[in-house]
């Protein structure tokens, strides 16, 4: 498969001011100003290959918006290359950006004091899309993002997630081979999120459309089944699926036993968490100590009543990965 | 190019109908108080004018003339969108994101975005009655020359205005936060002189027709067009002149400018005032 997007040894830093908040400081930093050097991305090599889908998580201040941000050619990397559809998004910016869909869920691409529709228009102007791609890809979008209850109504009267729909929406009219998403699911409600996370799951699968997407919500990037490239202080940390990634920090559980006592049975290689009143709950690594070994265990130890195992959500086992990486 | 930017300019203008006909309240509201608001600030030099008949060398419709200009210059420039007006914003604030990912030159999506023919006709037809009035009262010889050049300096002198604003507003690419409004604070500067500049003593006129181009809105190349104090056709070219020079100190500017921003990018972002 054809390779689309390629960083190769790709550094970015900032210059940070350092600002006092005393009298004194502040003369100070008028004559001799500071700073310091914030390292947004240290090396980044990364390839995307064509209709992948490419999760992009971290903690703040990974790297995350920097990446989005070089590759949607507002940013120049301080060293090493940056590589999308061919191009140098910087260099080449009105040819490239044509061909990709930006989405930053922070900010809308929509015109305020004007109805949804008129926006979708205006950017067939400016993308300067071929009829028949602007009405088969609106007609798809369209379907897809479920706008037409707010098609004519004026963007400012539409709910953060109804905006989040005609965002996206409109990033795809013109038929981007490349959909670079910014944290889209930020402040919606459950409900609008699985609807616009099921949009870009079936755009990835139906349309082939690569996507890359970033988000601080792993459960969310979870359920696009992507692959996943895990930053930490602008390095990447892991690179594979999510498979991968539970198998590569264990397979943490817990386990929830009732029996007819109060008192909790000890259970060799799981740790014992709390007690309400007959229920018993466990934490244990289930590739260390498999399931049937541990109940098989618990059933010579206890008279069970009921048995409930469940998986480690998937935002408990980054918080951790992310604190081992902290105290590393 | 001129098709491409056509093109775009229409797409704005569609925008820019959709919002002013919303509803016949708001098209007729919008119309009037736009109206009043320029006629308004036009008319103290004029009242002064009559009052003595004149200020310096210039008689009545001569002052009439000169406001004139100046208000078809700021209703042209109005009409092109507020990016000129409010660019050091449009950086300080980070929206110049929102421009760089359309598949457009920047100059282009800049000149043509937010095009709004409709907000801006009544100033328009305005400043140009008034200046075909000034005319006639005047007895200008007026033929294609002097079309000709009334073109060109009008040209000049709203590249001036946009100049001296990208240059002050280029400012916001180095300081964000403290350059946000410098464009049109700058405008205050330079936008608010409404009187013929003869009587102000020469060195001070020098640096409204060089430092602070006030002058060279509607003032210098009203004077060259009407040969009042004796000015000629040498004087007609002093604004345009003068527009290329600092049209070329303010794209180097933006330039380097944008250069830094592609290096460091928008480190702060609001939505405020972006296409609101």
């Amino acid at each position: 498969m054809a390779t689309v997007v390629e960083l190769r040894g790709v550094h970015k830093s900032f210059q940070r001011r350092l600002r006092s908040a005393t009298l004194r400081g502040l003369l100070r930093d008028i004559t001799r100003p500071r700073r310091e050097l914030v390292t947004a991305l240290r090396g980044i090599d990364l390839a995307v290959d064509a209709g992948e889908m490419v999760a992009y998580a971290g903690p703040n201040g990974a790297g995350k918006s920097t990446t989005i941000k070089l590759l949607a050619g507002l940013l120049a990397p301080d060293s090493g290359t940056v590589r999308s559809l061919g191009v140098d998004p910087v260099r080449d910016r009105v040819r490239y950006v044509g061909n990709i869909g930006v989405v930053f869920g922070q900010r809308t691409e929509l015109w305020w004091d004007h109805p949804v529709a008129a926006t979708f228009a205006w950017r067939k102007t400016v993308w300067n899309i071929p009829d028949d791609v602007y009405k088969k890809s609106l007609a798809f979008a369209r379907e897809l993002l479920g706008l037409d209850s707010f098609w004519s109504a004026a963007a400012r009267e539409l709910s953060l997630g109804q905006r989040m729909r005609a965002d996206l929406a409109l990033a795809l009219v013109g038929e981007p081979q490349i959909l670079f998403l910014d944290e889209p699911t930020i402040g919606l409600d459950v409900l609008v999120k699985q609807e616009v996370l099921e949009a870009i799951r079936t755009l990835n699968r139906e349309r082939a459309v690569t996507v890359m997407i970033t988000s601080h919500d792993m459960a969310d990037l979870e359920q696009l089944r992507a692959r996943i490239v895990l930053l930490n202080e602008g390095a990447i940390a892991f690179d594979g699926s999510f498979d991968d990634l539970r198998r590569r920090m264990g397979d943490p559980r817990r386990l929830v036993l009732e029996t007819d006592s109060p008192a909790a049975p000890a259970l060799a290689g799981a740790t014992h968490v709390r007690s309400e009143g007959m229920r018993h709950e466990y934490a244990f690594d289930a590739i260390a100590t498999p399931i049937p070994e541990l109940l098989a265990a618990a059933a010579v130890r206890a008279h069970l009543v009921d048995v409930e195992t469940h998986r480690a959500p998937i935002e408990d086992m980054i918080a951790d990965l992310y604190r081992d990486w902290r105290g590393a | 190019m001129a098709v491409e930017t056509i093109r775009l300019l229409g797409a704005g203008a569609r925008m820019n109908a959709i919002r002013i006909l919303r509803t016949r309240g708001q098209a007729i509201a919008h119309t009037i108080t736009d109206f009043i608001w320029h006629s308004g600030a036009m008319l103290a030099p004029i009242f002064v004018a009559v009052r003595f008949g004149h200020i310096g060398p210039w008689p009545v419709p001569a002052v009439v003339f000169m406001l004139a200009y100046g208000t078809v210059v700021s209703s042209l420039l109005d009409a092109l969108g507020d990016n000129y007006f409010f660019i050091s914003r449009r950086i300080g604030r980070g929206q110049l994101d929102h421009y760089l990912v359309q598949p457009q030159p920047l100059w282009r999506i800049l000149l043509t975005e937010g095009f709004n023919p409709l907000d801006f006709w009544p100033t328009l037809v305005l400043g140009l009655a008034l200046t075909a009035w000034s005319v006639v009262q005047l007895r200008v010889t007026v033929n294609l020359g002097w079309f000709g050049m009334l073109g060109i300096n009008l040209l000049a002198s709203m590249a001036v205005q946009t100049a001296f604003l990208y240059a002050w507003g280029s400012l916001a690419f180095w300081a964000p936060r403290g350059a946000e409004e410098i464009s049109s604070a700058a405008w205050s500067l330079i936008g608010e002189v409404g009187f013929p500049l003869d009587p102000v003593p020469r060195p001070l006129r020098l640096v409204l027709v060089s430092a602070v181009p006030s002058g060279l809105l509607s003032w210098l190349p009203s004077r060259a067009l009407l040969h009042v104090s004796g000015a000629g056709i040498v004087d007609a070219w002093l604004t345009p002149v003068a527009a290329i020079v600092l049209g070329a100190f303010a794209l180097i500017l933006f330039r380097l400018g944008l250069r830094h921003y592609h290096s460091t990018g928008s480190l702060r972002y609001t939505d405020h005032g972006h296409r609101r």
